[in-house]
């Protein structure tokens, strides 16, 4: 294993790709520090004051409930915060986990939503599963909270399987339907139009829960939604964690590069397991790895619209209302909080036109 | 008024298009318009592709009105017998679209019924892909279109041969030689500057160019991106021109897909050599609710192309353009307890255009033979589907593109075969 050049280019590195790039000052700060202490100083990032920021992001009365407004309110946070892999991983998370305000209609759900993936963005993986499978929003989005027995409704079932936890290939569809029933009582309510959808609660109703025996994954139970995140998530087949694998593999995608040879994934999927499912340990061992900071991983991305837009404004350190960006967001397909489909916006080169990821 | 490069940034920061974030632009803008002119008249026939994105009913899009067993399993959603508008004893449209309708008497439509793939994948993105590339087996990286493409249009100088009206590159047209414009509106397809300094917009956008030349180098690719970067600013400039003084002759609907639809027959009208134009219409992912979802889907499907072969019509164009649908699924024969439906498998798909022999071709789905998923039995292989387009429309070698052994189902058998 090759040994970490670290010096100024390395930390101007890590800032883009943990954060949305960096000051000259600041990358000179961060370089300063050394590898573990610059690493640690974004990951380990509860340990930042944030009060000034929330104060002044508060003092700037954005209308948060407009789509426009928590558009800025997001962008605000990206370009400002001084957390920024926190608002990097809450991105990371809203393209991962992604809802719709088209759908789910109600703009603070949206903003709620927002804030729980922030809340659980670098904890235990089991938390930030639970949390968005009971969000609002998301039961909206995905129809969970019109999941009843008799014939259950297999769209969060399937997704939560297929794009939020384990990937393609790891499960049949006779599991779809089996975590699908193990989903129904995870609900909402007053969820109306008579205050514009906004007042939508989570709620476990076992009136319309299915009770009966189900096979998940090869477990049989009267499995209820928690049981059944837990099947999910403890998941192992003969090469490993199949969750540590699916999430490693992820993160490395959007941190650093397309397809990571399988040594990697492994080393990520490892963590994961000795970590007990902690982002925040799989994102040090990403930042402090040596393929990290090969030249191959460098200077190699194709900036989302998003992250372009951040980022000229923060390495420049422009100031902004963020009114106009979000609206020239939606111009450049990609209008926060309105993805297309459940799958989200995807990152990297798939931004060019001429090619998409294959 | 001149800029420090940090202005400049800041300036425009938020202000450019997706295109515009590629390095290595040459904007010796005018390149190509020559090229476009002349190509205008070896441009004889385009297709218009439209996706009906998450998945369309269609059982309750072409209803087997007749089966009894039809309204056993879609007793929440089920559209009644009297109210679908038939095409034969045993399929009939869905009520709200009158505007297909129309263009079926008038002999100018094929139903494909019973269209997919053997094993279907029920995952909306698996399914994508496989559509997409025309491969099962997920090893082809390039769309069905794109394969066309790369043997017939690459090198010929024309960055609008395909274009897709499409927030992102539909995969169906990704080509390893052939530059693709993406799109969604024409006012956001431009490189824009500071409004307030129009006369300086060269300056700016070479000021541009080259600050961001280094920020995203890619080593690999350093060459297809600079040209995607050309090819982006030629597409722009000819595509700015093509809706200015348009009379359209039919009625669009009010909605995205009407506004796409309109802009292909602004360019198809604008004869610059277009030939696979691609559309997209999303929504049709109906897991609750359909009773109040379809109807208006499927209502605008029917609606933007009746329009759009109106206004095809009234330009004396509608000869040179034939529309195929496509959808990534097909949806579960019996509703679910949330008034939707769950993915499913084969679905009808639509024809329309002067040249198809007006019929349905296939069976009325049988519903009482499904599979262990409760999903219909595929009847028409797609790339018998795809496969009849190239070789009848596009006058393709469709086995090099899609393997051999895919029948040709003959809803194109007029004088244009």
């Amino acid at each position: 294993m090759t040994s970490i050049s670290w010096n100024r280019d390395a930390a101007a590195h890590l800032l883009r790709r943990a954060g949305f790039g960096g000051t000259p000052a600041e990358t000179d700060a961060l370089a300063d520090r050394g590898l573990d202490g610059a690493v640690s100083s974004l990951v380990d990032y509860d340990a930042v004051d944030v009060t000034a920021y929330e104060a002044a992001l508060a003092a700037r009365s954005y209308n948060i409930a407009t789509t426009r407004g928590i558009q800025q309110w997001f962008l605000d946070r990206m370009a400002n915060s001084p957390r920024p892999l926190e608002e990097k991983m809450t991105y990371f998370w809203n393209l991962h986990w992604t809802s719709g305000i088209s759908k789910v209609r109600g703009v603070t759900l949206m903003l709620n939503q927002n804030k729980t993936a922030r809340q659980a963005a670098v904890g235990r993986f089991d938390d930030l599963v639970v949390k968005m499978s009971s969000d609002p929003a998301m039961l909206v989005w995905l129809d969970n909270w019109l999941n009843r027995a008799a014939q259950p409704n297999e769209n969060y079932a399937r997704e939560l399987m297929e794009l939020y936890t384990l990937g393609i290939g790891n499960y049949t569809q006779s599991d779809v339907t089996a975590l699908a029933r193990a989903l129904t009582g995870w609900t909402v309510q007053n969820y109306r139009q008579a205050d514009n959808y906004n007042g939508a609660t989570f709620v476990n109703n076992p009136a319309i829960h299915d009770n009966g025996s189900k096979t998940l994954l090869g477990q049989t139970g009267n499995w209820n939604p928690t049981d059944a995140i837990n099947i999910l998530l403890t998941r192992t087949d003969a090469r490993g964690s199949v969750s540590g694998r699916f999430i490693g593999a992820k993160l490395w995608r959007f941190f650093v590069y397309d397809d990571p040879p399988d040594f990697i994934v492994d080393q990520l999927a490892a963590v994961w397991v000795s970590s007990g499912r902690v982002v925040r340990e799989v994102l040090r061992a990403i930042f402090t790895s040596p393929e990290f900071y090969e030249p191959h991983a460098r200077k190699t991305w194709v900036r989302s619209p998003v992250e372009y837009a951040v980022a000229s404004i923060r390495m420049l350190e422009g100031t902004s209302d963020f009114s106009s960006p979000a609206a020239s967001l939606n111009g450049m397909s990609q209008s926060l909080f309105d993805p297309e489909d459940a799958k989200g916006w995807d990152w990297g080169l798939s931004w060019l036109n001429s090619r998409q990821r294959r | 008024m001149s800029f420090s490069r940090r202005d400049f940034l800041l300036r425009s920061a938020g202000f450019v298009t997706v295109s515009a974030m590629v390095p290595k632009w040459s904007v010796a803008a005018s390149r190509g318009f020559e090229a476009v002119e002349a190509d205008a008249a070896a441009s004889e026939r385009t297709l218009v592709i439209l996706e009906l994105m998450g998945g369309n009913d269609g059982l309750n899009t072409v209803i087997p009105y007749a089966d009894a067993k039809y309204g056993q399993l879609r007793s929440r959603i089920g559209i009644p017998s009297n109210t679908v508008l038939p095409l034969d004893s045993k399929l009939g449209l869905h009520p709200k679209m009158t505007g297909l309708k129309a263009l079926w008497d008038a002999q100018r439509v094929a139903v494909v019924e019973n269209v997919g793939y053997p094993n279907s994948s029920l995952s909306h993105f698996a399914s994508r892909d496989i559509w997409h590339t025309a491969d099962p087996s997920l090893v082809e990286h390039r769309g069905w279109l794109g394969r066309w493409a790369d043997a017939n249009l690459a090198g010929n100088g024309n960055p609008l041969s395909c274009t897709a009206i499409s927030s992102s590159l539909p995969r169906t047209l990704l080509a390893d030689n052939v530059q693709v414009p993406s799109f969604l509106t024409l006012a956001t397809y431009s490189y824009q500057t500071d409004g307030a300094a129009a006369g300086d917009r060269n300056n700016q956008v070479n000021t541009f160019l080259k600050q961001s030349s280094q920020e995203y180098e890619l080593p690999t690719a350093a060459d297809a991106v600079g040209q995607l970067g050309e090819d982006a600013i030629a597409s722009s400039n000819v595509l700015q021109t093509v809706g200015s003084g348009y009379v359209a002759a039919g009625t669009y609907p009010a909605n995205s897909l009407g506004s796409a639809l309109l802009l292909i027959a602004q360019i198809v009208n604008a004869n610059v050599g277009a030939r696979i134009l691609y559309a997209t219409y999303g929504g049709f992912d109906n897991h609750a609710a359909e009773d109040q979802a379809h109807d208006p889907l499927v209502q605008n499907v029917s609606d933007a192309i009746k329009a759009f072969f109106d206004d095809l019509d009234g330009h004396g164009k509608a000869h040179n353009v034939l529309l195929m649908t496509w959808s990534e699924f097909g949806r579960r024969a019996q509703d679910n307890a949330s008034n939707g439906t769950d993915h499913g498998t084969s679905a009808p798909h639509f024809v329309v255009g002067d040249a198809v022999g007006a019929g349905i071709y296939g069976n009325s789905p049988n519903l009482t033979n499904l599979d262990s998923n409760g999903n219909l039995l595929v009847e028409n292989d797609f790339r018998s589907y795809y496969g009849t387009i190239l070789a009848d429309w596009l006058k393709a070698d469709s086995a090099a593109i899609l393997g051999s052994g895919w029948p040709n189902l003959g809803f194109l058998n007029k004088r244009y075969v």
